[in-house]
């Protein structure tokens, strides 16, 4: 018998839940290893804790619940047709609190992204050929506009399958040639 | 070391204590069948639902006890599982026996009200501030004057909840596994196992705790 087979069935003795064979074959286990010996003494110790609890905890005697169960149940009674045919909903409470929570985390969330998108005082209002777009007016400036602030530029190149893909804070990046001269839209 | 103290004779008294059997015999009802008394309860009488609320009364707080120390919310809950065992009367199998379904109610509800607990902790608007939490060196951790019993109590809110029910109602409320089985609706084969784990994950946190003490002891020696 391996160890860990006998650990689970010393789980299993302390509390008297073991098969006579199962406790056979654990005494002769326990009887050749040291180790599972001295964990069937912890496991024991610790059953004892629980036992001692279990002794300790007794409940005080209260009161029978029945009297204000009985009130219960004959409102309920007289105000159905049977008495167990109704089932009360537990009632619920639409929590604003939270809605407005995640609205203002959206919000919050939204002004992060705006606020960190790229900006560059220097290329405003100058012409931008291909592979540059426009989006810090987010497309609802009319064209050639720039908002306060920004050019409106972003650096944009084709990924390996011809997809565009935005190049955001790359200035060093070698495959993009220098920036030239833009007008502010693509 | 047995700790089984249920008297498996009579098959109605599985689910009580000796204690409750006096308290019920000295209550004057008569020792009618639960089947009988469940069958007239779904017929409108309240007076056999009433003998079977007192029939399992006690039992059933001291279940939910286990669970949950608060003394008068043990009570309430015990009062709410009656009234929904007595709600849910019509789904009951009567081939099936009152005791296990009552209790699986109780377990069930109290599992809802301490999960319910948790979640209004976890999103309360307002919490103790990192500040407040730090302990004082300069006083007393007020940890050390728990009693062994809160101490196991806390252990055992540590143990995951599937192991947690097999434990306290089979090792602390003497339920047999069958028994066991019967109220979680698993094989007695699974109830093994999980009783064995149960077993193995309290005497791993309790040897936690009794490590966190000695090092605790050490320090403070020094």
């Amino acid at each position: 018998m391996k160890c860990s087979d006998a650990r689970h069935l010393i789980h299993l003795s302390v509390g008297d839940d073991t098969l006579t064979d199962e406790e056979q074959t654990l005494a002769e286990h326990l009887h050749s290893c040291s180790d599972c010996r001295s964990y069937n003494a912890g496991m024991v110790d610790a059953m004892q804790v629980l036992h001692d609890f279990r002794n300790d905890s007794a409940v005080a005697t209260k009161a029978s619940v029945w009297p204000a169960l009985e009130r219960q149940i004959q409102e309920r009674q007289s105000s159905t047709v049977s008495p167990v045919t109704f089932h009360q909903e537990p009632q619920r409470q639409f929590n604003g609190g939270v809605v407005a929570l995640c609205a203002c985390s959206l919000v919050l969330a939204f002004v992060t992204i705006v606020h960190n998108l790229p900006v560059n005082d220097t290329m405003a209002n100058q012409s931008m050929p291909p592979g540059y777009m426009n989006v810090n007016n987010g497309g609802f400036l009319p064209t050639g506009t720039v908002a306060p602030g920004g050019n409106g530029v972003m650096p944009v190149s084709n990924g390996p399958h011809g997809q565009p893909r935005i190049l955001i804070r790359t200035p060093v990046n070698p495959n993009l040639p220098p920036t030239p001269p833009t007008t502010g839209h693509f | 070391m047995s700790i089984r103290t249920l008297h498996m004779s009579d098959p109605n008294a599985e689910f009580r204590s000796p204690d409750d059997d006096a308290d019920y015999e000295e209550s004057g009802h008569s020792a009618a069948s639960d089947a009988r008394l469940v069958d007239e309860a779904r017929r409108g009488n309240s007076e056999s639902f009433g003998e079977l609320v007192i029939r399992y009364e006690r039992r059933v707080i001291r279940v939910i006890r286990r669970f949950m120390p608060d003394d008068q919310m043990a009570q309430d809950l015990t009062q709410e599982a009656f009234l929904r065992a007595f709600d849910r009367l019509e789904q009951f199998d009567p081939s099936r026996r009152f005791g296990p379904w009552l209790f699986r109610i109780a377990v069930n509800l109290t599992y809802d009200h301490l999960r319910r607990i948790k979640r209004r902790g976890k999103w309360a608007l307002f919490s103790e501030t990192g500040q407040e939490r730090a302990p004082d060196p300069a006083t007393e951790d007020p940890r050390q004057q728990l009693d062994v019993s809160q101490e196991v109590q806390t252990v055992l809110a540590d143990v995951p909840e599937t192991y947690r029910t097999v434990l306290i109602l089979r090792d602390l409320e003497g339920f047999s596994t069958s028994e066991v089985a019967a109220v979680t609706e698993r094989s007695e084969a699974t109830i093994r196992w999980r009783l064995a784990e149960a077993r193995r994950m309290f005497r791993d946190a309790w040897e936690r705790r009794e490590r966190v003490l000695e090092r605790r002891d050490s320090d403070g020696n020094e």
